[in-house]
């Protein structure tokens, strides 16, 4: 491999870079998170629903790309064995970590018992800017709904570009796999804001 | 949402991850809404599938906020010692 020039980092591939900081080239990899770093905000975003703990989770990310560098091989594409990375570290702090819109309902206040129920507002409100602004809290909310499976796979195609073979390798999953859930992830999306949304006028 | 639970063979799932996607030719297309006419929880699936994939295109990016390297660095620096 050529020697390292800082100057040219931005020519080089992501595998290139991988390779020089398998090297101790750290620029290397400072120029690899440069890349990575909005791409994998927004996609861990939409695990944590919170910012700092999102910065923590892609953080974390990088942490292990920095001390597994010696475990990648370049037979696979850089992008590919991150986001695997990624995907495993979400799972595992969010798994059982379920963000919904809640409100409390107390029937009596000397009742221990605390009923929480997910209550959408049916009713569409007159501010346009508001009626949109709720209109993608709404969206965000059909997203986290799906099933775990089928929002990991709409995420990595429809929020990061990800081409399905890409999603295939780093998730694991078949080919036609991917896309029946991404499919039907799209589906339940549509169907969840329908009834809220006025598809015509909002959007 | 009965339409959701159909399986349908890997080809038809191409055609409509493509054709959510506007990545089929005009011929194609137009074929493939033809059979869409003629099954109503195929059309449903895909229709939706379009729908939303470009409702999801409207995500607002969520960004690393500035700074985030240089906090990335020191979180390096502190697993190393």
């Amino acid at each position: 491999m050529d020697a390292f020039k800082a100057v040219s980092v931005k020519d080089y591939s992501d595998e290139d870079l991988m390779e020089y900081f398998q090297n101790d080239h750290e620029p290397a990899f400072t120029e690899l998170v440069r890349r990575y770093q909005d791409r994998l905000h927004n996609f861990l975003y939409r695990y944590t629903h919170d910012h700092q703990d999102c910065e923590d989770l892609v953080q974390e990310t990088f942490l292990r790309v920095h001390k597994s560098k010696a475990s990648y091989e370049r037979i696979a594409k850089f992008s590919t064995w991150m986001y695997t990375i990624a995907l495993n570290l979400a799972k595992s702090l969010y798994k059982k970590k379920q963000r919904m819109y809640k409100v409390s309902i107390h029937k009596d206040p000397n009742d221990s018992e605390d009923f929480e129920m997910h209550i959408e507002d049916p009713n569409i409100l007159p501010d346009q800017e508001l009626h949109e602004k709720l209109s993608l809290e709404q969206l965000e909310k059909a997203l986290m709904s799906l099933p775990e499976d089928f929002r990991e796979v709409v995420m990595l195609r429809d929020l990061q570009d990800m081409t399905y073979e890409e999603i295939s390798d780093a998730t694991g999953i078949p080919m036609g796999t991917v896309k029946s859930r991404i499919n039907r992830g799209r589906a339940q999306v549509q169907h969840m804001i329908e009834s809220y949304v006025d598809l015509g006028t909002s959007f | 949402m009965k339409f959701l639970d159909k399986e349908y063979h890997p080809v038809i799932e191409n055609y409509i991850a493509d054709y959510a996607e506007d990545n089929l030719e005009l011929v194609e297309r137009d074929t493939f809404e033809e059979v869409l006419v003629h099954d109503d929880d195929l059309r449903e699936l895909a229709f939706s599938a379009k729908e939303g994939k470009r409702l999801l295109s409207m995500l607002q990016e969520v960004k690393a906020k500035e700074g985030f390297l240089e906090r990335l660095n020191d979180r390096i620096a502190q697993s190393e010692n």
